[in-house]
């Protein structure tokens, strides 16, 4: 097992939302973090202008992905990751207001769009994620993997849990190599079926700014709504951390997880 | 709110493996009950059927079982990501779909496992909540596999959209499918001891579906051990998801 935390997430942003403070805590205890983006993250309705003042809804995919690309750079810049890119396409766009499916459709889309191939249920690029993973796994063999909670909401964030789920497992089985635990971060309150039991939280009070500094680099998906959410969730985990009264008089901020895939039929430590 | 229970599964025969004794229980009470199905039920195929020919099959299925529980389906149609045809599995949008074999229900339906992002259809649940006002409705575990996650996804919606304008009572999710991942955690348990018959009889007229046996083992089992949580011989088991109250 390697000083080493490689993160699933579907799109850019999900990872500092989901986990941001805990990345940057460990980046900062000498971890190699390495975040995987699997998708090329153009589903998503955003429309609040990036800087600047264009609207997400005026780019093309194409540029929609390239601009998401360059803040996901910049906010692993902050938090001190590393990024490794899959772009499969989602199953659907926003283009000019309008949001096209892609997958499970007859029609080829009208726009072109950036990615290496679909991602969804019935995508031959579902297993051809699990496989990188389990490669990305193996060869990083890091002491935690981090990924989204089964019980997302959000489809792509459901595929990539239910996908990593297996992918896991079967890594855990070769022989001569050491893989940590699997934890899910928690999903957003607005984005969630419900509420999995928590099983750790990881206290990020001072580092939870580097996780707001490389939100706001986020600047086409993450809005305010998303930063209210997530403060909530930081101030009820830092709270539950250091208890209703508490005699510290620093502020606590926490990120919960849930740990996945225990000792399911398999000899883990 | 009315006395009435809606059952929302993805495809014929889930209703009744995971809530049938609990319909026929709340028919006994007095409850009118509603089963819908949200997908048009293309895939699951064990013979050489064309997606025409199963669907149909399904279809018809649903009826006689939903009929065995003193009520007729709701058919919601939203397209499945696959249909089998004679015998081999086929993904719509990734191979020439002959849509000569398709069922013409549901063509024009979106693809369930997007339905939940689509206005639309949320709003096509959400008015069947407005309409029948249900005090209990039944969905999937958001733990299950694809179309079942997807189907209570949408449900799950449609319920938070439709209790701002009527009062609904409690959406759970069922317990106990074969394809969960994670387990959930069962809040309410209703004893079908006495109504387990009526629940077998409407899954065998699901003959599509190839059960060797009804009772089916794994599916006893599950009802052996629900039913030793609730005290009682046979329950089915469910999990508290939204409440119509809580806005």
């Amino acid at each position: 097992m390697k000083k080493c935390i490689v993160v699933f997430a579907a799109h850019t942003a999900d990872a500092e939302l989901g986990a941001g403070g805990t990345m940057a805590k460990f980046v900062r205890q000498g971890y190699r973090v390495i975040v995987v983006i699997v998708t090329t993250s153009v589903g998503e309705l955003v429309v609040e202008p990036p800087p600047g003042g264009q609207t997400v809804d005026s780019l093309t995919p194409r540029e929609l992905a390239e601009l998401r690309e360059q803040e996901a750079y910049a906010a692993a810049r902050i938090i001190g990751h590393e990024l490794v890119f899959l772009r499969l396409n989602e199953r659907f766009f926003t283009h000019q207001g309008n949001r096209h499916y892609v997958d499970f459709r007859e029609e080829p889309p009208p726009v072109k769009l950036p990615g290496t191939g679909w991602f969804g249920s019935v995508s031959p690029d579902a297993p051809a994620f699990a496989k990188k993973a389990q490669e990305i796994l193996l060869r990083e063999e890091p002491e935690f993997v981090l990924t989204h909670p089964v019980t997302d909401a959000c489809y792509e964030h459901y595929l990539v849990a239910n996908t990593m789920t297996p992918a896991y497992r079967w890594a855990l089985q070769r022989e001569g190599v050491s893989i940590g635990k699997l934890l899910a971060w928690e999903a957003d309150q607005d984005s969630r079926t419900f509420q999995m039991p928590i099983t750790g939280i990881e206290d990020i009070t001072g580092f939870r700014e580097i996780k707001q500094e490389a939100l706001l680099k986020h600047a086409s998906r993450v809005n305010k709504s998303k930063l209210r959410l997530a403060t909530a969730r930081e101030t009820h985990w830092g709270r539950t951390l250091r208890g209703l009264i508490s005699l510290d008089p620093e502020q606590a901020f926490g990120e919960a997880f849930t740990r996945q895939c225990m000792r399911v039929g398999i000899s883990h430590a | 709110m009315k006395k009435v229970i809606m059952a929302i599964g993805a495809h014929a025969d889930d209703v009744e493996l995971r809530s049938g004794g609990t319909l026929a229980k709340y028919h006994q009470m007095g409850y009118e009950v509603f089963y819908v199905l949200a997908t048009n039920n293309t895939a699951g195929a064990h013979t050489s059927q064309t997606a025409l020919e199963h669907a149909t099959q399904r279809r018809n299925e649903a009826l006689e079982g939903a009929r065995i529980l003193h009520t007729e389906p709701i058919y919601l149609d939203f397209k499945e990501t696959m249909f089998e045809k004679r015998g081999e599995r086929e993904k719509l949008g990734f191979q020439t779909v002959d849509l000569r074999d398709y069922p013409e229900w549901g063509r024009d339906k979106a693809p369930i496992v997007c339905a939940q992002d689509l206005d639309e259809a949320v709003e096509e649940v959400a008015a069947l909540l407005r309409r029948y006002e249900p005090e209990i409705v039944l969905t999937h575990s958001p733990t299950e596999k694809h179309e079942h996650w997807a189907t209570c996804v949408l449900v799950l919606k449609a319920f938070g959209k439709a209790r701002e304008s009527v009062e609904l009572g409690t959406l759970y999710a069922w317990a106990g499918s074969g394809t969960a991942t994670v387990s959930i955690a069962p809040d309410f348990f209703v004893d079908i001891t006495d109504t387990i018959q009526t629940k077998y009889t409407a899954l065998s007229k699901h003959v599509s579906q190839g059960f060797r046996e009804i009772p089916d083992p794994p599916n006893r089992a599950r009802e052996l051990y629900w039913g030793s949580f609730a005290g009682v011989r046979f329950a089915e088991a469910f999990m508290t998801l939204a409440r119509g109250d809580e806005l």
